[in-house]
């Protein structure tokens, strides 16, 4: 099937296994202006990404990420900057890594009929020099980086909808060495 | 404190471990005074469920006393007497909002092996495995307990906790597999296994209005339970074939609706079940659908056939081609416990049920390696084993 000639092709995503072609959703049982205002302020992303130190809105569409690289163990800066932003509708980006461009991608949100949330749906284009794509995104999300695209769109979900990310680091666990892992002795 | 701790297949161990903590603004302590093994915690014994980790701490049938609260928390306070659920349920998903609890899609921090084997992973589990969240269970002391306004129920202080412990799995499980047979007036409703959760899928099966229900099970004492307290006609598979027995008790007709409460590790007396018993035996096979293939059988055309009972994988010798000759329905899938537990609540409470007639074994804590093989073997006539705490 061409999915070029296929009335759904651009929500269908390819199937393959390159880090470099990316398509992710998410639903979220939220309003669309919650989730939209949500993404469109990258500093509520240090609480979804694991290696993301800071994130500094420098204007209302600049903004800098400070990560862990974590192959060379220092720490990495790349800006992200807004290019449209189409309240409740659209948001496209840039990633720049000292002054390329390295990546670009937009993300879509749409209500999605009787009661079922705010779809958003990103896609993130290709057209780049593949190694540096994968770089940026490495740094931007870690080194599985569709996987963990998928994990920051549902650590997003879980933030908007409940306050909170699931976890069970620091839960007790036995060791049978008498050594207490995790939590405290307090009872 | 102390916990029961997975050590690997048929070992567990108790083991002195830190007690747990609040890290999300939703959570709760809670100080366990009741906690029970669960017939699907012999599965983790027995090694058939995956990615088990050693030190695991099991158990997720539990209630106690609440402890401590998250800043979070508005429902519950310091001294409410709870039963917690089984599932973990943020309570503000898609899934929680259509009451789905135990599909939660917030509360398992580690979905990937679910999404990739399944398709969609389900919600977090106590006690059940990292395929389920890896959340520490409570045959321990103290329990750490996430969204905890959501899940847990407040019952009435000073009531026996041997009424209400059940209400955290096996009471709302026998319960939602009858509700998922639609009963109606007249029907007769047939039960594959008489341990805990299919003696209260009989009661429940009464109680939403079934005329008959027919027990099956080799265990006779547990045939005698399901016969004396549960008031079900019984049938010994060692002794009976069972599609054929039920084919002649209705009739002809086959029971309107078939309970599978065995799961995966059925002990069938045909070829088929000796030939997956060897597979399983060697790891060529995850389940062992004996109970599940003679329920599709026997199940009148059009009727339901509903699986409250655990499977884990991918079926071998699976009779889709006579279910969908009959036309059945199947329903299934984990209890969404919190849908059900005010209900059945009340029903305690107005004196209709009294779930404690379950309990053969009440221990401490210290006694669970031993109580798991008594349970697993059905020795000293074995269905229930609760733990006592505090």
């Amino acid at each position: 099937m061409d999915l070029k000639t296929n009335v759904d092709a651009e929500i269908v995503p390819r199937r393959v296994n390159s880090d470099v072609d990316i398509h992710e959703c998410v639903t979220i049982m939220a309003e669309i202006h919650t989730v939209y205002d949500y993404f469109s302020h990258p500093h509520n992303f240090t609480e979804l990404v694991e290696q993301l130190r800071s994130v500094r809105e420098i204007s209302d569409d600049e903004s800098i990420w400070v990560g862990k690289d974590e192959k060379r163990h220092e720490s990495a800066q790349w800006e992200v900057d807004f290019l449209d932003k189409v309240p409740e509708t659209t948001l496209t980006f840039q990633v720049l890594y000292g002054k390329e461009m390295v990546l670009e991608g937009r993300m879509d949100f749409e209500v999605r009929p009787y009661n079922r949330g705010t779809l958003v749906h990103v896609k993130i284009d290709h057209d780049l020099q593949a190694s540096k794509y994968i770089e940026a995104m490495k740094l931007a999300l870690g080194e599985r980086t569709p996987k963990n695209l998928k994990h920051f769109l549902n650590a997003a979900r879980q933030i908007i909808e409940t306050g909170e990310i699931s976890t069970t680091k620091g839960q007790p666990k036995g060791d049978n060495n008498g050594q207490l892992t995790g939590g405290k002795d307090v009872h | 404190m102390k916990a029961v701790c997975w050590e690997g297949k048929k070992k567990v161990e108790v083991q002195n471990v830190a007690d747990p903590q609040i890290i999300n603004q939703s959570d709760v302590i809670i100080k366990i005074t009741s906690t029970a093994i669960c017939g699907s915690d012999l599965h983790l014994y027995d090694g058939v469920i995956p990615t088990m980790e050693k030190g695991d701490i099991l158990g997720h049938e539990f209630m106690g006393e609440v402890v401590e609260t998250g800043k979070g928390i508005s429902k519950l306070k310091v001294g409410d007497k709870v039963v917690v659920p089984f599932n973990i349920s943020c309570g503000h998903c898609f899934h929680c909002g259509l009451q789905e609890y135990s599909l939660c899609d917030n509360s398992n921090p580690k979905p990937d092996t679910a999404d990739l084997v399944y398709g969609h992973g389900g919600g977090g589990l106590f006690g059940y495995s990292h395929m389920y969240g890896g959340y520490a269970g409570g045959q321990a002391e103290y329990a750490r307990v996430p969204y905890g306004d959501v899940g847990p129920l407040v019952v009435p202080p000073g009531m026996d906790d041997d009424k209400l412990l059940f209400l955290s799995d096996i009471f709302p499980t026998g319960y939602m597999a009858a509700v998922n047979c639609n009963i109606k007036r007249g029907d007769t409703v047939a039960v594959w296994g008489c341990g805990p959760v299919g003696l209260f899928s009989i009661q429940s099966a009464y109680l939403l209005g079934a005329e008959r229900v027919i027990a099956i099970d080799n265990v006779p004492e547990r045939l005698q339970m399901a016969k004396d307290i549960c008031k079900a006609e019984v049938i010994n598979s060692d002794n009976y074939d069972v599609a054929e027995a039920l084919r002649l008790m209705t009739g002809g007709r086959g029971p309107d609706s078939c309970i599978d409460s065995v799961g995966l590790e059925a002990h069938g007396t045909d070829m088929y079940s000796k030939y997956e018993e060897a597979k399983m035996a060697v790891k060529l096979a995850t389940d062992r659908p004996a109970a599940l293939r003679q329920a599709i059988y026997a199940c009148r055309k059009g009727g339901t056939v509903s699986i409250p009972g655990v499977y884990g994988g991918f079926l071998d010798k699976f009779p889709l081609g006579a279910a969908f000759a009959k036309g059945l329905t199947l329903k299934m899938g984990q209890t969404h416990v919190r849908k059900y537990m005010q209900t059945l609540l009340d029903m305690i409470l107005e004196g209709k049920v009294d779930p404690s007639f379950l309990i053969t074994h009440r221990i401490g804590i210290d006694q669970a390696p031993e109580a798991y093989e008594t349970f697993l073997k059905k020795k000293d006539n074995c269905v229930k084993v609760v733990i006592k705490n505090h």
